[in-house]
């Protein structure tokens, strides 16, 4: 049980990061490595904000955001944008994605040093619940923080007019052109929600573990897994791949050597490719 | 040997074990144009069998069977190629993102097994590699030598290479590289072709590893971080794709630089950590790369027909 409890947690944490991840691989049309560094950044952000400059938390997140939107948007000016431009197939686009993450992630430990820190949360014990199933108040507040980031996520892509173009460009990019949707714009807006997608994942698992430049590559795996299993620009996909490969991984802990969880990650994602490569949804994908 | 000379052989050593990476990575990107991610994934088996093959018994390992170096090379290079046939024969098909995700994963769950199996691999420690033919020259002499050996196998690869891309078969990759229905049209079997440059590449890999690991003679999971993938690709890239003779004199050059970058801790603010910035650097030439020069320095010799002409 305490395994499922678990599960459910790492699942929130890797569903709100695999929005975001699902909606740039679709928009831009690559597999974006980079997003582990958007990851860690959102997370430091916020640390210094709180630790440093005595920002409360909640607010620490939320100014984190527009930096973090700043810097991915003036990344995709100085990189992606040219080319786009210029016609660069996808594995051109996801070396150069490769590159931001080592240069992002060595900027991390430039910035702030490799030591493992940490938010100067009050550590507070855990609730025991029947069962004997023990859960910190933090983990309470990621998981109904996920919940309600999710519905809001929701009422976004469904009702905004910039959403509902968003999810039209996801589709089917050609079309949305067709249509006369500025899809310069909804890749600005897609750089926008990825941010609050990663600064949200970032400080939820920060605040579950610790802080640590690394944490963003590792969480790479179960992210890419989830958007695959979802089905690739399928944001509610991500949102179940993300709940599946998080469960999957916390519940095999019972049977195998803990250091393998990403191996299920990995199992799992080897399996939809073969098997079902547009997902369990079968909306995105491109075959 | 020692001072400069001692360091001049032993970045030439560390050189050749990256040249032979860069000449199986050329096999399978520079001419199939297949994404492989993984690099650092076969270097690490083929590092960890030698080692197992070659070492004297021991209770804290797996293996110690004592065996000659050549079997350890040959060791190296099976067991590599068997985990490329284990992985390659279902993924081969996917299209090359997939592709790049999959080998990734694979290289890191590899890197998972090194730390986690202590009992085969002593874990996180890492273990000690024997010094192949030690008692045959003076230890002052002993690098010079190991280099010397190194560069040998790298010279019969390269010949081997260059035989192998000018042959029928180099050819069928090239053409599945540039466009695959043509390949099909011509009756080649695409996944076979690239199935067979994904072993053959990951054997070499693998030789790499071993060549490695007598070399430096201490492995540990953290010579097979993700990181050593991307220094290859950067080497075949800044080099050359498709060009063997590119990719030596890429892996040359970018070696150079990254050995280069120890001096400037001289230079930099004290507290600036040397790793990170070599790091950042491998990632800005990743981006270089394909943003100002996508065929590298080199780019690939025309192989066009003599009949044809220019």
């Amino acid at each position: 049980m305490q395994l499922i409890v678990n599960g459910i947690l790492m699942g929130a944490i890797i569903s709100i990061g695999a929005v975001g991840l699902t909606l740039v691989s679709r928009i831009l049309h690559f597999f974006y490595f980079g997003y582990a560094a958007m990851l860690v950044y959102g997370a430091y952000l916020t640390m210094t904000l709180y630790n440093d400059l005595g920002v409360p938390i909640i607010l620490a997140v939320l100014i984190s955001i527009p930096l973090l939107s700043l810097l991915a948007i003036l990344i995709d000016k100085i990189t992606f944008k040219h080319l786009r431009a210029r016609g660069t197939g996808p594995f051109g686009m996801m070396v150069v994605g490769i590159g931001l993450e080592l240069f992002l992630r060595s900027s991390v430990r430039l910035l702030w040093g490799s030591d493992v820190m940490r938010y100067d949360i009050p550590i507070r014990r855990a609730i025991v619940f029947p069962f004997n199933i023990r859960i910190t108040p933090n983990q309470i507040v990621i998981i109904a923080a996920s919940v309600a980031l999710m519905l809001l996520l929701h009422i976004f892509l469904a009702q905004t007019k910039i959403g509902k173009a968003m999810r039209a460009t996801a589709d089917n990019i050609d079309l949305a052109k067709v249509r006369g949707i500025d899809t310069e714009r909804v890749i600005t807006w897609t750089w926008v929600i990825a941010s609050i997608s990663a600064a949200f994942a970032g400080f939820f698992l920060a605040l579950d573990t610790r802080l640590v430049p690394i944490m963003g590559w590792k969480l790479l795996l179960p992210l890419f897994a989830a958007v695959i299993l979802g089905g690739v620009g399928n944001p509610y996909g991500a949102l179940a791949g993300g709940m599946i490969i998080g469960i999957s991984q916390e519940v095999s802990a019972g049977f195998i050597t803990p250091t393998y969880k990403p191996a299920v990650a990995f199992v799992i994602m080897t399996i939809t490719l073969l098997i079902k490569p547009s997902g369990l949804f079968g909306r995105g994908g491109e075959q | 040997m020692s001072g400069s000379v001692g360091f001049l052989i032993f970045f030439l050593t560390y050189a050749v074990v990256y040249a032979i990476l860069a000449l199986g990575l050329n096999i399978q990107w520079g001419f199939t144009g297949l994404v492989n991610f993984g690099v650092a994934g076969f270097f690490a088996v083929g590092a960890y069998f030698s080692a197992f093959m070659t070492s004297n018994p021991s209770s804290y390992h797996l293996g110690g069977f004592g065996l000659p170096f050549p079997v350890g090379l040959l060791a190296a290079m099976i067991v590599s190629g068997l985990f490329a046939l284990i992985l390659g024969f279902p993924v081969i098909r996917l299209r090359e993102d997939y592709l790049a995700i999959v080998t990734i994963g694979f290289a890191e769950i590899i890197r998972y097994i090194i730390i986690t199996e202590k009992s085969i691999t002593q874990g996180p420690y890492g273990m000690g590699v024997i010094k192949p033919y030690k008692e045959l020259v003076p230890t002052s002499y002993y690098s010079l030598f190991y280099l010397g050996i190194s560069l040998a196998i790298l010279l019969l690869l390269y010949i081997a290479m260059e035989r192998a891309v000018g042959s029928p078969w180099g050819r069928a990759l090239r053409t599945i590289r540039e466009d695959e229905k043509v390949a099909v049209a011509f009756g080649k079997n695409v996944n076979s072709f690239k199935l067979q440059a994904l072993v053959l590449g990951s054997m070499i890999f693998g030789l790499a590893g071993a060549v490695f690991g007598h070399f430096f003679n201490f492995i540990t999971p953290n010579h097979f971080l993700p990181m050593e993938t991307f220094l290859v690709w950067v080497m075949v890239m800044a080099g050359g794709s498709g060009n063997n003779l590119g990719v030596l004199f890429g892996a040359l050059v970018i070696r150079g630089l990254w050995e280069g970058m120890m001096f400037l801790s001289d230079v930099l603010p004290r507290g600036i950590q040397i790793g990170a910035v070599r790091l950042a650097v491998i990632g800005l030439l990743l981006i270089l790369v394909v943003m100002v020069k996508p065929e590298g320095i080199f780019g690939e010799k025309k192989t066009a027909s003599d009949i044809l002409g220019e």
